[in-house]
């Protein structure tokens, strides 16, 4: 309990140590997804446009949705996608994170090996595909007339969410090695909080006896702002800022709590 | 800690928590251990040692005897309970051959990623990267997923990274087991250089023929502690003999009068062990009716007679005769029952001294050759040494024709009238 390292500075420059061996982990399992695939990494690509056009073939023409009190002039279906490239950061990360480390056994107790940067390989892997989702939402901004400068900040605002699911992805890396059921309690709780956050909905179209609850959910505070950004609105910083906060604690917490239980990786696995 | 220790171990404690339960260890820790919901298991106990730069040392004992472990422990992989170590220098371990490997990927790319886990950048891998491929000589395969490889291919390519990453430390279990005759040879090799660089070397084998070869020191392990530790010929001996066992061992001497020393061809820095149930009292190098010679002739053939005493009941003896080169390369390795010749093969009796023989042709090129020897027994398929006696005597071949080669091939010349030969 003695040797925790608070200091998010030097938990970074931990992880900088290690950051060729990370892009190597990352490459491969990026390019494991694909391999053998006939598109191969094309794939990377070609899914999310599908997805997109899904999107805004069914909520577009279809069912011709909108938002209650929706702001601005982009049509839902590119609001819903925009939420969704937030919110699968944090999902494909903390979904895979209970295998990150248990999957990993033979570098746990064979070989030389700072097990601290696992739990960042399903993140860095989750920001590779976020990248290719946003270039798509780029093209069709372009196309629909929604693109203007702010879009830059884009990936300034995501930062909350790198470090919520970084946070969330060490410390259920490391219970995922001590319990297996992790590996199928994770992903559906993940399930269940896309539906409990703003990701279909805007906050301001909840009950209003559950709106402290989405305005103290750091992940519904980052799908919100992030989404203003695209819509063009103004970008509530104060909830930016507060979320951010939080977030970077939990990354702490995280990191803590897989350097106390880390020690014991080689006995239980 | 000084600069000439690789590795130091002090007061080393093992114990593993094992939970009958996974849930068990959830509810250890939900009860900040004030109930305990497992049994211990103490796998080292209190284990001390140095390890010095440019020692190759051995680490023998029974299965489960704690030997991984200790391994795991000077790699850093697990905790001590109690007890440090202190390593000097950068380590390369192959504690299970390929750990870190991915079957999907090409030899060439988990080259790469290998070492990205040892630290050493992309552009000085790809500096060695030849050299790694030619020594595990996999030839095209090493741009085809690692799952289509053979299990050699597979050992001698994680070898041969293993080992070119210029370690300080290389620590090896139990991975020198495998892998032909040819690559062994050639790992072997690789290890004198980096012994000769002053890397040190920990290996954990059930060969003991292996650790005879290659170590300056052994550490035995038995149920966790560290119960000898010193110089091959002599610790050896000691574990084969079930000395370590007994309270009071006698003291691990062979013969004072042993006439090898006195041998024309004996070589002082015979490495010799046994269970000294039978001991070689001599041994006589004979070519052309001459005993002995100063210098053999290459292709004559040579005589090697063995004498042995049998000092406790031996089954189905076993005797064998090793030529090495001078780099230590084996020429040739034969034994009593891989021979041809149909021998009488009785059980020998206590007391009694048993006389065999051994003939080949050395066609060898000019050069300093050494001769290891020995005599075991087959219990239930598990190799018994009684007395092995490696590099115990050293003999010259001199050439008797102007060429040079590996072999003496009796090279001979003329010029042919070219009209009688259309």
């Amino acid at each position: 309990m003695s040797n925790f390292v608070w200091n998010p500075w030097r938990i970074v420059s931990d992880i900088w140590q290690h950051h060729y061996l990370l892009g190597q982990l990352i490459k491969r399992d990026v390019l494991l997804r694909y391999r053998g695939a006939m598109f191969g990494v094309l794939w990377m690509f070609l899914s999310p446009l599908f997805m997109l056009i899904i999107f805004a073939f069914v909520f577009g023409q279809i069912f011709q949705a909108r938002w209650p009190q929706q702001t601005g002039d982009l049509p839902f279906w590119l609001l819903l996608y925009s939420g969704l490239i937030t919110f699968n950061i944090f999902a494909e990360t903390v979904s895979r994170a209970p295998g990150a480390v248990r999957s990993y056994a033979s570098f746990v107790k064979k070989i030389i090996f700072p097990v601290q940067i696992l739990p960042l390989v399903p993140l860095g892997a989750a920001l590779v595909h976020c990248a290719f989702n946003f270039l798509i939402l780029l093209v069709a901004l372009a196309f629909t007339g929604g693109l203007h400068w702010q879009i830059l900040l884009f990936p300034l605002l995501l930062l909350p969410v790198v470090l919520l699911a970084l946070g969330l992805s060490w410390f259920v890396a490391a219970w995922g090695v001590f319990i297996k059921d992790m590996t199928q309690i994770v992903p559906m709780l993940v399930q269940m909080l896309m539906f409990l956050s703003p990701v279909f909905y805007p906050v301001s179209a909840t009950p209003p006896v559950l709106q402290p609850f989405y305005h103290f959910n750091p992940l519904g505070m980052v799908i919100e702002t992030s989404r203003a950004v695209i819509a063009d609105q103004p970008i509530r910083w104060d909830t930016w800022g507060l979320a951010f906060g939080l977030c970077l604690g939990a990354a702490i917490l995280g990191h803590a709590f897989f350097e106390h239980s880390r020690d014991e990786f080689a006995d239980a696995l | 800690m000084h600069s000439d220790i690789a590795v130091s171990v002090k007061n080393l404690t093992k114990t593993y928590r094992i939970f009958e339960h996974p849930g068990d260890r959830i509810l250890q820790a939900l009860t900040f251990g004030q109930r305990r919901f497992h049994r211990e298991f103490t796998a080292l106990k209190d284990v001390s040692f140095d390890i010095k730069r440019g020692e190759t040392v051995g680490i023998i004992g029974r299965n489960g005897s704690g030997k991984s472990t200790l391994l795991q422990l000077i790699c850093g992989i697990l905790k001590p309970d109690k007890g440090t170590v202190a390593v000097n220098g950068r380590i390369s371990a192959l504690l299970e051959l390929g750990a870190g490997f991915n079957p999907e990927f090409t030899g060439r790319e988990n080259v790469y990623f290998q070492g990205a886990i040892l630290g050493i950048s992309e552009l000085e891998i790809r500096l060695r990267f030849d050299d790694i491929a030619d020594f595990a000589g996999i030839g095209e395969f090493i741009d085809r997923p690692v799952r289509t490889y053979s299990s050699g291919m597979f050992v001698r390519l994680a070898f041969s990274v293993a080992i070119h990453v210029d370690p300080d430390i290389l620590v090896i279990d139990e991975a020198l087991a495998v892998g032909d005759v040819k690559f062994q040879a050639k790992c072997f090799q690789r290890i004198k250089s980096i012994q000769r660089e002053g890397g040190a070397i920990v290996l954990v084998t059930h060969s003991l023929e292996q650790v005879g070869h290659i170590c300056d020191r052994v550490i035995v392990i038995d149920r966790g502690k560290l119960i000898a530790i010193g110089g091959v010929s002599e610790t050896l001996s000691r574990f084969v003999s079930g000395d370590l066992e007994r309270p009071n061992p006698a003291p691990a001497v062979f013969h004072s009068n042993d006439p090898f020393a006195s041998h024309p061809l004996f070589n002082v820095r015979e490495n010799r062990w046994g269970d000294r149930a039978a001991s070689i009292r001599n041994i006589q190098l004979k070519q052309n009716g001459t005993f002995d010679p100063l210098t053999f002739c290459a292709g004559l053939e040579v005589e090697v007679t063995l004498f042995i005493e049998f000092h406790g009941a031996v089954q189905n003896p076993i005797y064998g005769l090793t030529i090495k080169s001078q780099s230590g390369e084996v020429i040739l390795s034969t034994n009593s029952i891989q021979s041809s010749a149909v021998i009488a093969n009785r059980n020998p009796v206590v007391g009694e001294t048993v006389c065999t023989s051994f003939r080949f042709h050395p066609f060898l090129d000019a050069g300093t050759y050494k001769i290891s020897v020995g005599v075991a027994s087959d219990i239930d398929g598990a190799i018994v040494a009684h007395d092995r006696r490696y590099d115990s005597l050293t003999f010259d071949i001199a050439h008797p024709l102007n060429s040079t080669g590996e072999i003496a091939m009796h090279p001979s010349f003329c010029i042919l009238d070219a009209s009688t030969r259309e």
